[in-house]
């Protein structure tokens, strides 16, 4: 029975609303997805019914926050099949996850010399964190190039590997272009030279199931926001032995397991990487998201926005003047694009006033723009939630921006 | 479209955007400056050419949207002749006229064709494209100020 999108909009509250006196057409779920209902009230919840701090108190309260907070653990550890219950840190997001391994792993295996590989494809926050530490360490960061299609050079990827890399950061889904990584092979190379990879999931968790076992990677990061669920929490998966190894990155209450004035013992993982009291009712909201994508399955979800990415491909290219970058078979639904002689400033504006919420500029993504010779795109990312009728206005609004400029 | 973005995007500034006036390096300059928009990666440079506290030419260099070039372009035309004491002014002027409560209606006289800038007043997100070559102008006059 093929999925129908009507049937699941009346979830979404901010979807129904008008924006400059006409319906709001979001295509701008790369950056952030709307919320369901259900993740908005199991974060209400969790200020209404069981707001109590976690790990601490022996009342009931205090108990029953940290049980439900901890069956999140459980949730996440299934939904992207992890084997231990330790190998799932809690986070502010993909940005936090990352500056984590970065600083406890990277300052751990990465010296003087040594190098870190990193995609010109990368969003900046899987670009950055490598670039402080090898300023720290005095380590080398290499590009690993891309192509003209807007995906990881492979081939290039595997001739720079050599026994002085020790850690490697790629994403699994690019934000700027939607195109996919051949992650799991790309992983199992790094691996012949003993180099520790990272992936960067945050555009690939909302788009398809994640086996972290598959991929075989080390660490896996992603964001609850591009999941449906709420701002300001995410996910960082490592490796049990790799956890293990690492040294506390911030400290504070809930990461130690005894405190003397001159010194602390740490926690085992995840909870020595989880500082301080967390984003409780964050986390509570990710599980709703969790709970709320798994409940309409992968298969009838991801059915749909194949379908709504190629109609919107199609009529994207019967534009005048368009031109789509990583344009790729296999690729998430996002549409990065140029239009002749429009900066993606203007046909942003003109797309807003007529209700359709894109992307313009550089995606926080400048170093793959560059490699393209691109000053920045028009970015339309969409969601299982949204509509063939939604492709329509989005075209006609582009038509009638270019009607204007030319 | 919203009349905002039919106010933001008139006749002139269209115009303006599509024939960009005075584009291009000026060997003679004796003030430049470059700032950048981080947000979109667009950036602009101008060049000056002062004769004791009149500007004489004015140039600009770089890309970016319509708004950007209409404002470099109506920029570089209305300093030209000006001492830049009253070009520092009219800089002041139009940080003024791109907020939601715009300029007094004097110091919209003072504007003539500058006025159709202010569309950006009711579109935020797009205020600094019209003010970014203000501020490079600021920067040029100011550095050997």
């Amino acid at each position: 029975m093929s999925f129908d999108p009507e049937s699941v909009r009346a979830d979404f509250p901010a979807l129904s609303q008008l924006i400059n006196g006409v319906p709001l057409v979001y295509f701008d779920n790369a950056s952030t997805a709307q919320k369901p209902r259900c993740v908005i009230a199991a974060t209400v919840a969790a200020y209404e019914g069981n707001c109590a701090n976690i790990h601490r108190g022996v009342h009931t309260l205090s108990a029953r926050a940290t049980e439900t907070f901890e069956a999140v653990r459980d949730k996440v550890l299934a939904f992207v099949n992890a084997r231990a219950h330790s190998e799932i840190v809690f986070t502010k997001g993909t940005t936090e996850a990352i500056n984590l391994v970065a600083q406890s792993f990277g300052r751990l295996v990465v010296g003087a010399g040594d190098e870190v590989l990193v995609s010109e494809l990368e969003h900046h926050s899987n670009l950055v964190p490598w670039q402080l530490l090898c300023a720290e360490k005095g380590a080398v960061l290499k590009r690993v190039p891309m192509t003209p299609s807007a995906e990881i050079d492979a081939d290039a990827f595997e001739a720079m590997l050599s026994p002085r890399v020790k850690v490697v950061a790629l994403t699994h889904v690019s934000n700027a272009f939607g195109t996919v990584s051949p992650i799991a092979e790309m992983v199992a190379k790094a691996h012949r030279f003993g180099a520790a990879v990272l992936v960067d999931g945050a555009q690939a968790v909302c788009h398809g199931p994640v086996d972290v076992q598959a991929i075989g990677c080390d660490f896996y990061c992603f964001s609850a926001h591009k999941l449906f669920g709420p701002t300001g929490v995410g996910v960082l998966f490592g490796k049990a032995s790799r956890l293990a190894s690492m040294p506390p990155w911030q400290g504070g209450g809930d990461m130690i397991t005894s405190v003397r004035f001159e010194q602390s013992e740490f926690a085992e993982p995840p909870h020595r990487f989880e500082a301080g009291t967390p984003n409780i009712a964050g986390v509570m909201g990710m599980g709703a998201a969790i709970d709320y994508v798994s409940a309409i399955g992968w298969g009838p979800f991801a059915a749909w926005e194949r379908r709504l990415l190629v109609y919107a491909t199609e009529e994207l290219k019967r534009v005048d003047g368009v031109h789509i970058f990583g344009d790729t078979k296999e690729k998430a639904p996002i549409l990065s694009f140029s239009v002749d002689g429009i900066h993606p400033h203007d046909v942003g504006t003109v797309l807003d006033s007529e209700g359709v919420a894109v992307r313009t500029g550089l995606h926080c993504a400048e170093p793959a723009m560059r490699s393209l010779g691109l000053r920045g795109t028009v970015r339309a990312s969409l969601a299982f939630y949204n509509t063939e009728r939604e492709v329509d206005v989005f075209v006609r609004a582009l038509r009638s921006a270019i009607k204007m400029f030319r | 479209m919203t009349p905002e973005v039919a106010k933001l995007y008139q006749a002139l500034i269209l115009e303006e955007s599509a024939h960009p006036q005075n584009r291009g390096p000026l060997a003679a300059a004796t003030h430049n400056a470059s700032k950048h928009n981080a947000l979109c990666g667009d950036q602009v440079t101008l060049h000056l050419v002062l004769e004791g506290d009149r500007i004489n030419q004015a140039t600009f260099e770089g890309d970016g949207c319509a708004m950007l070039l209409a404002s470099a372009s109506l920029l570089t035309e209305a300093v030209r002749g000006v001492p830049s004491a009253d070009a520092t002014a009219l800089v002041d002027i139009i940080r003024r006229l791109v907020q939601p409560e715009g300029a007094s209606e004097a110091e919209r006289a003072r504007l003539g064709k500058l006025t159709a800038l202010e569309g950006v007043r009711n579109v935020p997100a797009r205020r600094r494209c019209v003010t970014l070559p203000w501020e490079t102008l600021d920067a040029a006059l100011l550095e050997h100020g």
